[in-house]
């Protein structure tokens, strides 16, 4: 069982992505893996897409990376891609091995519940949105959905549990994920009728 | 008592009328009459006047629901109707190039107004000839819209993209600059 350091440690350059995309800064940024390095610039939200990119996005979230840095970047973007896009060209056929596939499952049940804001993702096959329909579905309860409970699925099921963890990644990383807001405030209009139709499902 | 407009619309055939008869609790149709002129193959009958209907929330709070009609002659009705609601369904059925066109006129006129939150249900995914998601999002210019494949038939589905309309003016309440609390 990986520690909790071990588990932060591997999974930061995560967040430092998610972070950048969200917060539409213009960096670029530098992984170093056990044998291998590479290079994602990323600006306004946007990822600059070639073939170096999306094999560097692919990387990155299925193999252990040790270190990684950025810098502000020089020039604007040649090619500008959505990342929703470039993300499901890179890790759909992505490939996980059992102790990624713990740390994932260690790091994502130590995230409160939340909402899913809907979005249009990506080029999804039908299966695919299925899952990220349930994902979101089970968002829309009123606690919200746990990571953890949307991956747990049986064992022999592995082809699932990665479906459904690539949606968790791109939605994490397109900032889709919101914590529940468990203060007590005075609910809206909308807040009523969400409650209302929750109630009658 | 307060009340909540929500409206659902869609070019003609999209299941407006299946929607609202979902959603609500009280459900009074518009009239629905023989199609006629060159959509009456399509389909043999078709509402005109509202389809409305009622969802009771609370003793202070009403939601209705407004299906405006499908053919684009009643389009002059979308402005009316939209004053004071919360936001706006939009359905189109993704296998016709007719609807695919009427919803390209819809959704500039419902981006045209101001605080407008939309929602749009991609029906008929099933059949072959439809358009993909991703299609639609180019055909209707709507990256940032908020789009779902759903079957009309389904009670699930349409409450759904009901539900989907208030959260997203929830988060957008609440804001969403929560960043550390979700760092792996």
């Amino acid at each position: 069982m990986p520690s909790q350091e071990q588990i932060s440690t591997e999974l930061k350059h995560i967040s430092l992505l998610r972070k950048t995309l969200i917060e539409k800064q213009a960096l670029a940024l530098d992984f170093k893996g056990m044998d291998w390095s590479g290079k994602l610039s990323l600006a306004d939200g946007m990822i600059e897409t070639n073939d170096e990119a999306l094999a560097c996005l692919k990387y990155i979230f299925s193999q252990p990376i040790f270190s990684f840095s950025w810098q502000p970047l020089a020039s604007p973007l040649a090619s500008p891609l959505e990342p929703k896009f470039a993300f499901y060209r890179s890790l759909w056929g992505m490939e996980i091995d059992d102790h990624r596939q713990t740390i994932y499952q260690e790091a994502f049940s130590k995230l409160p519940p939340v909402h899913v804001k809907a979005g249009t993702l990506f080029r999804l096959n039908i299966e695919d949105m299925n899952q990220y329909k349930k994902l979101y579905h089970l968002g829309l309860d009123e606690k919200g959905v746990r990571i953890s409970e949307y991956l747990d699925v049986a064992d022999s099921s592995r082809a699932l549990y990665l479906r459904r963890l690539r949606i968790v990644l791109t939605c994490y990383c397109l900032g889709q994920l919101i914590p529940v807001n468990n203060q007590n405030r005075k609910m809206s209009m909308a807040a009523k009728i969400l409650a209302r139709l929750r109630r009658s499902s | 008592m307060a009340i909540a407009k929500i409206i659902v619309s869609g070019p003609f055939g999209s299941g407006k009328t299946t929607l609202i008869k979902h959603v609500s609790d009280e459900q009074f149709s518009g009239k629905d009459v023989p199609t006629t002129g060159a959509l009456a193959h399509l389909k043999s009958m078709t509402t005109v006047g509202l389809d409305f209907g009622i969802l009771n929330v609370d003793d202070d709070l009403d939601v209705h629901l407004f299906g405006t009609p499908g053919q684009s002659r009643f389009n002059f009705m979308w402005n009316i109707l939209s004053k004071g609601a919360l936001g706006g369904v939009l359905l189109v059925d993704t296998a016709s190039d007719r609807a695919l066109a009427e919803a390209q006129e819809m959704i500039k006129t419902w981006g045209s107004l101001e605080n407008f939150p939309l929602v749009i249900g991609a029906t008929k995914q099933d059949v072959p000839e439809a358009v993909t998601l991703d299609a639609l999002t180019e055909i209707l210019d709507s990256k940032n819209t908020p789009m779902f494949s759903v079957d009309a038939r389904k009670r699930e589905d349409n409450r759904m993209l009901v539900m989907a309309l208030l959260q997203e003016i929830l988060l957008a309440e609440q804001g969403e600059n929560e960043m550390d609390v979700l760092d792996l």
